[in-house]
């Protein structure tokens, strides 16, 4: 493990009882995210930014409700903590009963289950930027917010419109294809995948793949040929220094499903590598927040005992996985990562290029999912291992779209959980998030009254981290729960506490 | 509120929505496992946690389209017709609902003939599998309502 970065992060943040406080915007809820949320803006006797917080005012207690059931029910239990990906929950967990069983599923599954992680990701990504960001993009910041949806898209773009909806339903047949659904896939076991891919999928697919791609790279044009408007955005997005995370392999490629824990630094120089998804604990430290039930993970080396964990900011995701790789493992997406990096100046470390680098992953998983497709053992007829209990204390790791998704699971002789921890992307992009909008806010709020363009950025420098916080709340029993009664200038009357 | 549904539809979708794991929530999910059951000649049946937007491409292809969800705002069985809705700027989180999904299809191409919203009452959505009595008996009743719907009759 090397040191962490040269240039020291930023570590301003709201301080958890101020008194200072005498103003204060809120926007609640945040629109166009998954789950539920809201921000805190509080503004100086003078009326400018002083600082911001991004809570998360949703709880599911998933971590408790599934203790006491067994792992091999967990697959299909943790998908139901998303909607939107429940794939990623499915191979985590999967990963996770494999590793209970102890065994090394067969080649076969592999590939299927890493087709099915490309489908996650391409629809994942499509539903980010065609129906989320790109109304903003495409229609303005300060356009109309009763016409900056969809349908104000439609209306503009009708083309590619329709071509966004049709690849997020690409994205959703590769899953239903092999999984058996496209939301809750009752397809992807412990030990593998419930029944093998036959040649007429494999074929529709394949067949699927060219309009796919085609989309892909046109909305890549598109993109790269809008981002010079977007100047002031790139700038002032979330670009700061921070770790990056991200799953890594020996030849460098970019890695979506297996392989090795990665971090590097704001430079790009690597901070941990060869870390196993077992010791992730020996990098990332979770810290509570009081104003939000979603958890702050850090990287723990870089910040020493009683320091703020601002210190090991880290961003997971499209962003943190164009930074940690070194190729994309696939022409068309290699090429455009070239010409990524050149835009960034490296590292990036705009989290405005989160978008960017939805874009080039979409294109990348249309590549790598036609090369496993190309391969005659995807059709293969082993695609499960069995086995009874043999390790009790494991770990499950995948790459959701919106970063890596930790699945940690206790279980007892009979293979029902005794304890569980998830780590999921949104969580890990929490410190970076209201770093982001705090920036946002000190760029473009001067003085108490904010247009609704205003308002829209600050939203849209949370979207671009495509939150999804359903998944990402704190196990009931641990959540530190306070009711606070303020008075208009900030004190506080009173306070309940729990937890 | 019962509208009265029109005769002969064959080509029809069911889209019940709503989280298993959340009690009465499930029921829109469960009608539309027992449709599926009923394997009625021309009904395709779609299990969603949520509605999301390339569903449009689904209801751009049929006459007919019955989406099932619970609700804790009716306190009996709803059956409603709805019609394309106008979007606002939360559009497309998981707030989706029916009437953007029609808005979808029609500037897609195609708005079914007939789309009626089917709410099942629903007081406990606490986790669990569990529905409340009156949630169970409302499942039935919507399943009996839904067959009627599709078969015109």
């Amino acid at each position: 493990m090397e040191s962490p970065p040269a240039s020291p992060v930023k570590t301003s943040g709201l301080a958890e009882e101020d008194d200072n406080v005498k103003n204060m915007v809120v926007i609640d809820p945040v629109t166009r995210i998954e789950g539920h949320a809201k921000i805190t803006i509080a503004l100086d006797d003078s009326g400018q930014v002083s600082d911001c917080r991004f809570h998360v005012t949703e709880f599911r207690g998933f971590e408790e409700f599934c203790k006491g059931r067994p792992v091999w029910e967990m697959p299909s239990l943790t998908a139901r903590t998303c909607g939107i990906c429940p794939v990623s929950h499915l191979l985590a967990s999967a990963k996770a009963g494999d590793a209970v069983m102890g065994v090394k599923i067969p080649d076969t599954a592999v590939k299927l289950r890493r087709i099915v992680n490309l489908g996650q990701i391409i629809q994942s990504h499509a539903l980010s930027f065609f129906h989320l960001s790109a109304p903003d993009l495409l229609l303005g910041w300060d356009s109309d917010p009763a016409a900056r949806n969809v349908f104000g898209l439609m209306a503009e773009e009708p083309e590619l419109a329709r071509r966004g909806i049709m690849l997020r339903s690409f994205g959703q047949g590769v899953i239903e294809s092999i999984a058996g659904r496209k939301v809750h896939s009752p397809g992807i076991l412990p030990g593998g995948i419930a029944e093998p891919m036959t040649q007429e999928t494999r074929e529709r697919l394949q067949e699927g793949l060219v309009e796919a791609r085609r989309t892909a790279e046109d909305a890549l044009v598109l993109f790269t040929g809008m981002l010079d408007m977007f100047k002031r955005e790139v700038q002032a997005f979330g670009s700061f220094p921070s770790y990056y995370l991200g799953l890594s392999n020996d030849d460098g490629l970019w890695e979506h499903y297996d392989g090795y824990l990665k971090m590097v630094d704001a430079d790009g120089n690597v901070a941990a590598t060869g870390v196993a998804p077992f010791d992730y604990r020996t990098i990332i430290g979770e810290a509570g927040r009081r104003d939000s039930y979603l958890k702050s993970p850090y990287f723990k080396p870089a910040v020493a005992p009683a320091d703020d964990p601002l210190k090991g900011i880290y961003r997971v995701g499209p962003l943190a996985r164009l930074n940690v790789c070194e190729r994309m493992g696939a022409p068309a997406a290699d090429e455009a990562l070239v010409e990524y990096r050149e835009r960034a100046g490296g590292i990036a470390s705009s989290s405005f290029f989160y978008h960017y680098a939805r874009l080039i992953e979409i294109l990348g998983a249309t590549e790598r999912m036609a090369m496993h497709l190309a391969d005659d053992t995807v059709v293969g007829p082993h695609v499960r291992a069995r086995a009874g209990v043999n390790e009790r204390h494991v770990v499950g790791v995948s790459e959701a779209p919106r970063g890596t998704l930790f699945h940690e699971y206790q279980v007892d002789d009979h293979g029902v959980l005794t304890d569980m921890n998830m780590i999921i992307a949104t969580g890990q992009n929490n410190l970076p998030m209201n770093e982001t909008v705090l920036q946002i806010a000190k760029e473009w709020i001067d003085g108490p009254d904010i247009p609704e363009g205003i308002l829209n950025r600050i939203e849209a420098g949370i979207r671009a981290y495509d939150p999804c916080l359903s998944c990402s709340t704190h196990a009931i029993g641990q959540m530190p729960l306070v009711v606070s009664l303020l008075a208009p200038d900030g004190e506080v009357l009173s306070e309940v506490r729990r937890g | 509120m019962r509208s009265s549904p029109k005769s002969g539809v064959a080509n029809s979708l069911v889209v019940g929505y709503g989280n298993d794991l959340r009690g009465d929530d499930r029921a829109g999910r469960l009608v539309a496992s027992l449709i599926e059951e009923t394997d009625l000649p021309g009904v395709h049946v779609l299990s969603q946690s949520q509605l999301t937007p390339e569903i449009s491409l689904e209801i751009a292809k049929v006459d007919l389209v019955v989406f099932v969800d619970a609700s804790v705002e009716t306190a009996t069985l709803d059956i409603s017709a709805v019609g394309p809705g106008v979007a606002g700027p939360t559009t497309m989180s998981h707030h989706a609902d029916p009437a953007t999904l029609l808005r979808l299809a029609r500037d897609l191409g195609k708005m079914p003939n007939e789309a009626y919203v089917v709410s099942i009452p629903a007081s406990n959505l606490d986790l669990g599998f569990n529905l409340s009595p009156k949630t169970a008996r409302a499942v039935d009743e919507a399943v009996g309502a839904i067959v009627e719907l599709v078969r015109g009759s």
